[in-house]
């Protein structure tokens, strides 16, 4: 009988209560759309922002006053040198733990058959490092460059006993150039000596990078004639985001600190106190962060994510006002009937719960049509704004539904309680 | 049980915010007495359906008191008010009121449902209301098939379910033909003869004939004829 008096509603009410429904549904549909973007876009970029895990580079102090003097970064063999046998030193730092990964770099020039030139660049793949802490290590740009994708072969693993000594990586683009592919043999010459290295994997990186040879160390540190000698090293270390004080270490230098601000400096694990102890570390080197294009995107994305909630605010608090029009709408037309219900003796909150529960089966119904209607929003967006399909999260399904009761609850209640309490006797006039 | 109105009023605001003040009922003081027909004559717009809300319990005096017997029924909170109404207090709405979706015998037993009892001996009372009524054929029927003198029974059928002490009505012969008003009023007199003290607002001329006291009302005041 109760579900009865509540069809009687929905079926009688039919344009009042498709009114609610689609009301919910735009509310719902943005809702999902909004959210299930927030949270693949932000898992996207957060995802890009591990893998392009080399956060600070480490130059030799010559260099890194000549290369921001002329802009050198071209790849050519380095005037000054770090020592290999440094290396290790990055780990024993204040904040060695926080160092999560770290490579060294030798670059040289070399000659192809074909009289052409390309850029090498010796470094550790896969290196294992036992430090004299007692702590183990792997280390190299298998990790620090996770993105790369090995379009044939493999990447080179050092810690195989079969690893050929003169092993190489090759870039795709530079491959195609050369026609070369997995298993060849490419000869390279420099002005020190000459090499057959063999070709163990082609990879895409998505950049300049694959224009590029990379070998193991000793290959290019003969090639390069640097013994014992590197050019650069890349360290991927887990930092605080920067604040007022790290901002200030940063733009004056730690000596323009406090004692007090200093040490509070020193001991937190900012990017700029880890290169600074870096540089402690490694006798004549700069250590400086990059990757300050991923951070103004870390910002933008914030940005973005916060105007994404602000729309979803908005859409729901618009829901709620829409459902709250319509629901007084909809109790006025059956003044009669909930006049007569109360004349009989049902309660306030009798009538509410029958009410509600109308609005409630229309808002399920009108939630479920807006959520596939948001998933369709969010595949355009995705695909217009981001050039990438959105994974639908389940935990959205949830966060949707629980927000449409709020907004549904708050768009009714407000209005059916003033009806009842405010206004009864034009309720029961019968009009 | 008696229901007593002392000095009643309900004021209402014409413009909103302003302070344009009227009343649309006026300090009335009455007693609707059990086992006694009251009749009040009242032209539209007198006040007359404001009354009736304010003595069934259903619209908050400005100023005064409303006692059924001994309780004083503004007192109470809206979950005790509605129980008490449910329980002594039968209410005939102004016009055609009914739950659409239901059936006559569906909409008759609504306040025993409502008062949370339902039983098979609950379904025979509506019956038996239904009978006496002479609309027992139509318990089935949905309410919008009834002409207007049988909603109108199936009306005070439904405010006798829960035997109330107090019966309020009103305009229950509205817009009836004369045979349906004369069976309205003698079914009204009826129940007053049980004991129900009964009120009746009304502009039949003949409702005086099955009255106890008569009274008049216009403007918001009520005085006695
Ligand atoms: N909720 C209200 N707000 C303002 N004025 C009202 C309200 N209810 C009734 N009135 C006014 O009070 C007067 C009496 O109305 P009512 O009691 O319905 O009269 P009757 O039932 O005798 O026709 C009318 O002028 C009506 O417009
Ligand atoms: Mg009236």
């Amino acid at each position: 009988m109760f579900f009865r008096m509540i069809k009687g509603a929905l079926f009688r009410q039919k344009s009042k209560m498709i009114m609610i429904a689609v009301t919910i549904a735009l509310g719902s549909s943005l809702a999902t759309a909004m959210l299930n973007i927030m949270l693949d876009v932000g898992d996207k970029v957060n995802q890009e922002l591990k893998a392009y895990g080399a956060n600070i580079t480490v130059v030799p102090k010559e260099n890194s006053v000549l290369d921001s003097l002329y802009d050198l970064d071209d790849g050519g063999e380095s005037v000054a040198h770090l020592k290999e046998e440094d290396l290790g030193k990055i780990k024993t730092i204040f904040w060695g733990f926080n160092i999560l990964d770290f490579t060294p770099f030798v670059n040289t020039v070399v000659t192809l058959g074909d009289g052409s030139t390309a850029k090498l660049t010796g470094t550790w793949f896969n290196h294992h490092l036992a430090l004299n802490t007692g702590e183990e290590l792997d280390a190299g740009i298998h990790s620090l460059r996770s993105w790369w994708e090995i379009k044939n072969g493999q990447w080179l693993d050092e810690q195989k006993e079969s690893i050929p000594a003169n092993g190489a990586l090759i870039g795709s683009a530079l491959a195609a150039r050369l026609g070369v592919e997995t298993g060849d043999t490419l000869e390279v010459n420099t002005a020190k000596g000459s090499q057959a290295l063999q070709i163990a994997g082609v990879y895409d990186a998505g950049g300049d990078e694959d224009e590029q040879l990379f070998t193991l160390l000793p290959v290019a540190q003969m090639l390069a004639d640097c013994q014992g000698l590197i050019d650069s090293i890349e360290v991927s270390a887990l930092t605080t985001p920067d604040n007022e004080l790290a901002r200030k270490a940063a733009t004056k230098g730690p000596g323009a600190l406090s004692p007090a601000d200093y040490e509070t400096w020193y001991c937190t694990a900012y990017v700029s106190s880890i290169c600074y102890q870096i540089q402690e570390a490694i006798p004549d080197s700069v250590a400086s962060a990059v990757r300050q294009v991923a951070e103004s995107e870390g910002t933008i994305l914030d940005k973005t994510r916060l105007l994404m909630i602000l729309i979803t605010i908005l859409s729901l608090f618009g829901s709620a006002l829409g459902i709250s029009n319509l629901v007084t709408a909809s109790v006025m037309e059956r003044s009669n009937e909930i006049g007569l219900l109360k004349a009989i003796g049902a309660r306030d909150s009798r009538i509410s719960g029958i009410v509600l529960t109308e609005i409630m089966l229309t808002a399920i119904v009108g939630g479920v049509a807006g959520y596939f209607m948001g998933y369709g929003f969010a595949q355009i967006i995705g695909h217009t704004v981001f050039a990438s399909a959105i994974e639908m999260k389940p935990m959205v399904i949830p966060l949707v539904a629980v927000l449409i009761i709020i907004v549904t609850l708050a768009g009714s209640i407000p209005a059916i309680r003033m009806l009842l309490r405010l206004r009864p006797a034009e309720v029961l006039h019968g009009r | 049980m008696n229901l007593t109105a002392s000095n009643i009023s309900k004021k209402y605001n014409r413009s909103k915010g302003g302070a344009n003040w009227f009343y649309a009922v006026k300090s009335i003081d009455l007693c609707i007495e059990a086992g006694k027909l009251t009749a009040v004559y009242g032209r539209s717009g007198s006040g007359k359906t404001t009354l009736l809300n304010l003595l069934g319990g259903l619209l908050q005096p400005s100023e005064g008191k409303v006692l059924c017997g001994e309780t004083d029924i503004y007192a109470m909170p809206d979950k005790e008010l509605s129980a008490f109404r449910n329980q002594h207090i039968g209410i005939v709405p102004q016009g055609a009121a009914a739950l659409g979706n239901l059936t006559v015998l569906e909409n008759v037993l609504l306040p025993s449902l409502i008062g949370g009892r339902s039983s098979d001996e609950q379904e025979k009372r509506a019956e038996a209301l239904l009978q006496s009524f002479g609309i027992a054929s139509l318990r089935d029927v949905m309410p919008r098939e009834l002409s207007g003198g049988e909603q109108r029974r199936m009306a005070i059928a439904r405010a006798l379910m829960n035997r109330p002490e107090i019966l309020l009505c009103d305009e229950p012969t509205g817009d009836l033909d004369d045979e349906n008003t004369r069976v309205v009023l003698r079914l009204l007199r009826d129940e007053a003869a049980k004991g129900t003290a009964v009120l009746l607002f009304t502009h039949e001329a003949d409702a005086r004939n099955y009255a106890d006291i008569v009274m008049k009302m216009d403007g918001g005041s009520l005085e006695k004829i």
